[in-house]
């Protein structure tokens, strides 16, 4: 009954007309973003050939694992994936609870299969389809950066603006790049997995259609959240805000 | 006779603005009394965030040693309004997007995202049929965007004022220049009290009521989440790119003329701004026509 129930559940999540422009969207943030790097590549690699380069080309600052769409701090497409997603990474699922409460579905169900099977899947559902909502478009940008992009090695001595050396996982990424990616994928998974289990949980206070829980406020602050954890730390985020200091310091 | 035969007609013409006048007075006062009065709640929120941002900002000065500068509401005010300087996607240069700009007119759209439309599946319906004209339900709705806002923009000034007398900041329309290169990285160009009002007051509450508006219009076309998501993009990605499409950039002293001479022009904001107002207004009576309401309900 609890296989049925979640498989249930599981269709309406991924096979929505909302998911589909959720991947939509994202989908094409990742080709954008392919697009863009691989134009400034192609930019470098011809003016690397002709010798127009001068001084230090520093060849790593190409590399894929400091240009996809999980490591990028400096494009647009980038910014906007990790800005925008919690609103995105919500529009599929994010209140079928709540439409369900409302319109007297989740009475007929509960009266026929166990309140908690039904809850839980509905959890399991909301959490799967979060999660990837955000796995699949870093997953994606990798695979296709990686057709266009080279795998060199960081190197700890340039300021690429990623992950700097007091920072997060700053060992593996300089000594072996390629977990720390399938990291940063799996860390993106569970945060936004997590975010739309808040959601749900916000559902059972609030069940007005249509708005979203406070958490849409702060789509950057979440997000922020999730950047600084992975790169340079929680104190970067929450100093910018208490300490008033510019947001370029 | 014909004298006779045009004064009727002038006192019917005035007898029927007169009477839609009242019914549009009759709507807004609905408004009031539903959209804002019973929803004072959502207020509380914007005030607790503009006291701890108030808060911290104050105690930064402590931090970096400033204690003896004369902070004043102006530096308060150019905090929340700064935005980001214009950016160059340079290695090492990471993308920080100015969380505090962001939540200030993110929160506003979150406002008047949902009741125009919950009023429309709801008891808009009856209100429509009662006042039996689309155009000035819309009209309502419209003035009622423009309350919100400026409400809202009304309590972040007021706690920032009312914190400002609590912890003896300067209420002058001077500012201090130190505490503005130190904690805001901003070395303003030539600034007048007529600049600060238009940079600080009327710019971000001019653009603040467009983004608002396009947003309320977009919900006659598409579902409420896209439409926030729409308010959501235009500003993000005018803390990215800087260029007068993008709405957001006006409401940015960082942006502005005041900062750098290839700046925002406030004039061009303004005409920008009461632009895309208008024309969110005309596309709205212009969707509204036809909308199909009772599908919706």
């Amino acid at each position: 009954m609890a296989a049925k129930c979640i498989k249930n559940e599981m269709r309406k999540a991924l096979f929505s007309k909302a998911s589909l422009i959720t991947y939509l969207l994202s989908f094409s943030l990742v080709i954008y973003h392919t697009v863009t790097k691989a134009e400034i590549y192609n930019e470098f690699y011809t003016a690397y050939q002709t010798g127009e380069v001068q001084g230090n080309p520093m060849i790593t600052a190409v590399s894929l694992y400091c240009n996809w769409l999980g490591a990028d701090v400096t494009s647009f497409a980038t910014s906007a994936f990790f800005f925008l997603f919690p609103i995105i990474a919500v529009m599929p699922y994010g209140w079928s609870m709540a439409g369900e409460i409302k319109s007297g579905y989740t009475k007929n169900v509960i009266s026929r299969i166990p309140r908690k099977v039904y809850f839980f899947s509905k959890y399991f559902a909301a959490f799967v389809s979060g999660a990837l909502a955000v796995m699949i478009p870093l997953l994606l940008s990798f695979l296709l950066m990686s057709l266009v992009l080279p795998a060199l090695h960081m190197e700890n001595i340039y300021p690429y603006g990623v992950i700097g050396e007091r920072s997060m996982w700053a060992e593996l990424y300089y000594s072996n790049p390629f977990p720390l990616q399938y990291a940063v994928c799996t860390a993106g998974r569970d945060f936004f997995g997590a975010d739309r289990l808040y959601q749900y949980g916000f559902r059972f206070f609030y069940t007005e259609p249509g708005v979203r829980c406070p958490d849409a406020l702060f789509p950057d602050a979440s997000s922020g959240l999730y950047r600084y954890e992975c790169t340079s730390g929680m104190g970067a985020l929450a100093g910018q805000i208490f300490t008033g200091a510019s947001s370029s310091k | 006779m014909r004298f006779a035969w045009l004064l009727r007609c002038s006192h019917l013409g005035l007898y029927c603005i007169k009477r839609e006048n009242m019914r549009l007075y009759r709507l807004i006062r609905y408004d009031i009394k539903n959209g804002i009065c019973s929803r004072l709640y959502l207020y509380v929120p914007a005030a607790i965030l503009c006291s701890v941002f108030t808060i911290g900002f104050y105690m930064s000065l402590q931090n970096r040693n400033l204690e003896n500068e004369k902070l004043t509401i102006i530096n308060i005010l150019l905090y929340f309004f700064e935005g980001k300087e214009p950016f160059s996607p340079e290695l090492g240069n990471a993308f920080v997007f100015p969380v505090v700009w962001l939540f200030i007119f993110l929160y506003s759209a979150f406002l008047t995202l949902n009741y125009p439309y919950s009023n429309l599946t709801g008891y808009g319906v009856q209100v429509i049929t009662r006042t039996k004209s689309r155009k000035l339900w819309w009209l309502s709705k419209c003035f009622w965007v423009f309350l919100t806002t400026f409400l809202y923009f009304a309590v972040w000034y007021l706690v920032s004022l009312v914190l400002s007398l609590i912890l003896h900041i300067d209420l002058s329309i001077q500012y201090s220049e130190r505490i503005c290169a130190e904690l805001l990285d901003m070395k303003l160009q030539s600034v007048q009290a007529g600049s600060v009002w238009i940079s600080l007051v009327i710019l971000p509450v001019m653009t603040s009521v467009a983004v608002n508006l396009l947003q309320l219009c977009l919900g006659l076309f598409f579902d409420r989440i896209y439409c926030f998501l729409a308010s959501a993009v235009i500003l993000f990605a005018s803390t990215y790119f800087q260029t007068p499409l993008l709405i957001g950039n006006f409401a940015m002293v960082k942006r502005s003329v005041m900062y750098q001479e290839n700046g925002m022009d406030f004039t061009q904001g303004i005409i920008a701004c009461a632009a895309l107002i208008i024309l969110s207004i005309g596309a709205g009576f212009w969707r509204i026509r036809k909308y199909d309401i009772l599908k919706k309900t």
